[in-house]
């Protein structure tokens, strides 16, 4: 069983000036990182004030694509104004050098992945994440999901393959993972292979009484009404616009505001995967 | 648990198939070039495909391991691809042609376009990328060890693959770490790396057939110390060794091999020579690949991966090339190829931000 020791928070429907919200925990240190890199550290701060964190964790930082913005950064140095890029653009842009600011910022010495993803990239560092912990390898993973927020938002909708009336946001959501139950708020599974509408359609029809069930922001609504007639259960509502690894922040809106059992169900081209998520709240 | 067999491989690099870079390996023949174009005013030296286009030999060598294997198709096979630039050099392709960055599409350009492409191709069960920068491939391979010895999947196909392009020849050179020569790795005079590209593909498996190699232990850490630099004391790359070691309960001193990262660099290769030095005191042979490859980048694990499972095949520990004057006297470079029967080898993989991943290999009676 994997528990999960802790859940922190972040999204925003706006770009927010990243720079100015890291000053409180220490810019100075930072000053060389890239927007998407100041997002990964804003979760991982919420996550470091909530919780006491192993240094021998593993790392995990997911991302639908990482930092496309430098990338446009560094095309404009080169390819409008003929210059090399800058040395820090091109290492942050290249290493992913998110997840080592993040292992710096929290002290982590084991090792840092980066992943990425089209359709789930929570779910896929969620997988590995548990594969880590199963097989004894760690003790605990710090996962992490980061996405940024890019314009112009239509441009991104075509990109992400989602519906225009779906609203962007940005997030970056963490959660502390562990097989030791002691002082842990819930326990997570999540559902290793992709699954089609009627392997989902099985899931609910067999969910027991105290369980929620929340889908995706990008599972259309007639999906949603015909998965829905196969559960009694009730749905879990949350404010939150479309980015990758949203289901993260999902996980931890369910832990902070509920009770019981959730069952998420993200979907994206006719594709699902399902989390289960136990609270421990009120137990 | 399930044991983890890599039973097939290929890969393209400036040096050739895996036949050909074999050859070159063991007759230190580098196949590294000088390019007076890609840095204005200024000599590099890079590595890149004799002929063909980066996606089309991505899909034929990853074929030709479809090919050699016994499988009829990878729709039961997980790919995991391990890459540091994705699709940059198509965005540059488009901008070269174009003369504008108007069409350039940044899903394209994405890391992931890598397994987009495959997918396409080859219908695999299901994709992941993973971008570690230097690491990346090897870190695929990580991830596959963990996923099949778990029986979460049983057949997974890991495959690294870095294009050549100019933002990476430029960006590298702009942080002063390229050579315009092909590069001396663990030599006293060494003066930078060499960018190239390059594409390995490899079959891991649950079930052993003849001719596997045995994926034995992974490790893996993370220096937490300096976005470029290593840690000086090699905290990071000898913890990433011991927990390769430990992961496959085998002791330094039954390892017979090591393909170090030495990219050339003068701070890689000091750590990575001062990490091997203190964990490997019984004189085991050491030896880089990289001044006949050059540094593929997130293709890097891969290709090393292959040289690996070549030498245990091959019975032969290469030499080390271009080597004049060994820096460090803490490590085993040998001068000239080896013969000899190896059990057990190591592959480090080093990448910026002190991310270090070491696979242990294990030949199969």
């Amino acid at each position: 069983m994997i528990y999960i020791k802790a859940a922190s928070s972040y999204s925003s429907k706006v770009r927010v000036d990243t720079k100015e919200l890291l000053k409180s925990i220490g810019g100075k240190a930072f000053r060389r990182t890239d927007r998407f890199t100041q997002l990964a550290l804003i979760g991982a701060h919420k996550l470091f004030q909530s919780s006491e964190i192993d240094p021998k964790s593993v790392l995990y930082l997911a991302s639908s694509d990482a930092s496309l913005a430098l990338f446009n950064t560094i095309r404009d140095q080169k390819f409008i104004y003929n210059q090399p890029p800058r040395p820090v653009d091109f290492i942050n842009m290249l290493s992913g050098s998110a997840a080592f600011y993040v292992a710096k910022y929290l002290n982590l010495s084991a090792k840092c992945i980066s992943l990425t993803h089209y359709s789930f990239p929570a779910q896929m560092a969620l997988i590995l994440a548990s594969t880590e912990l199963e097989s004894k390898r760690a003790s605990s993973v710090v996962l992490g999901g980061v996405d940024e927020l890019m314009e112009p938002e239509e441009l991104y909708q075509k990109l992400a393959g989602i519906n225009k009336s779906i609203k962007l946001f940005e997030g970056s959501n963490y959660l502390l993972l562990s097989t030791n139950k002691a002082d842990a708020v819930g326990s997570i599974h999540t559902y290793a292979k992709i699954q089609t509408f009627d392997d989902v359609a099985e899931l609910l029809r067999c969910i027991g009484g105290n369980t929620k069930v929340a889908f995706g922001v990008c599972v259309d609504q007639e999906t949603r009404e015909l998965l829905c007639a196969k559960t009694t259960a009730e749905l879990f509502e949350y404010d939150c616009g479309f980015y990758a690894t949203s289901p993260l922040f999902v996980v931890s809106e369910f832990l902070d505001r509920s009770c019981g059992t959730l069952l998420f169900i993200d979907g994206l081209n006719d594709e699902f995967m399902s989390i289960e998520v136990r609270s421990f709240s009120g137990e | 648990m399930s044991r983890v067999f890599i039973n097939e491989y290929e890969l393209l690099s400036c040096a050739g198939d895996t036949d050909e870079l074999m050859r070159k390996v063991y007759s230190k023949e580098s196949a590294i070039e000088i390019d007076k174009e890609y840095v204005k005013g200024t000599d590099v030296a890079i590595g890149r495909f004799s002929t063909g286009e980066f996606f089309d030999s991505l899909v034929d060598v990853v074929g030709t391991v479809l090919d050699k294997s016994n499988l009829s198709n990878f729709h039961d096979t997980l790919l995991i691809v391990g890459s540091s630039v994705g699709g940059m050099k198509l965005s540059e392709q488009i901008y070269f042609k174009e003369n504008s960055y108007a069409n350039i599409d940044p899903q394209k350009h994405s890391i992931a376009v890598i397994s987009k492409v495959l997918d396409k191709e080859f219908n695999f069960a299901d994709t992941r990328s993973i971008s570690t920068a230097c690491t990346s491939s090897a870190n695929a391979l990580l991830l596959a060890h963990r996923l099949i010895k778990l029986d979460l999947y049983s057949s997974v196909l890991v495959v690294g693959a870095d294009a050549l392009c100019h933002t990476t020849v430029c960006g590298f050179s702009a942080l002063g770490v390229l050579s315009s020569t092909p590069c001396r790795s663990f030599d006293k005079h060494r003066d930078g790396m060499n960018v190239a590209e390059g594409i390995g593909a490899l079959l891991l498996d649950s079930v052993e057939v003849d001719g596997s190699v045995e994926l034995a232990g992974c490790g893996a850490s993370s220096d937490a110390f300096h976005i470029t630099n290593p840690d000086p004391e090699a905290k990071g790359a000898k913890r990433s060794m011991q927990h390769a070691l430990d992961e496959a309960g085998v002791s330094s001193d039954e390892v017979d091999y090591i393909n170090a990262h030495g990219t050339g660099t003068v701070a890689n290769d000091r750590v990575e020579a001062l990490a091997i030095g203190t964990m490997f005191t019984h004189k085991t042979a050491v030896s880089s690949t990289k001044p006949i490859t050059g540094h593929t980048l997130g293709a890097a694990g891969a290709i090393e991966a292959i040289v690996c499972c070549e030498v245990i095949k091959r019975a032969q520990i290469p030499p080390q090339a271009l080597l004049d004057e060994q820096e460090s006297g803490s490590i085993t470079l040998l001068s000239e190829t080896k013969k000899a029967d190896v059990k057990y080898l190591l592959s480090n993989s080093f990448a910026f931000g002190g991310n270090n991943t070491t696979l242990l290999f294990k030949a199969l009676a």
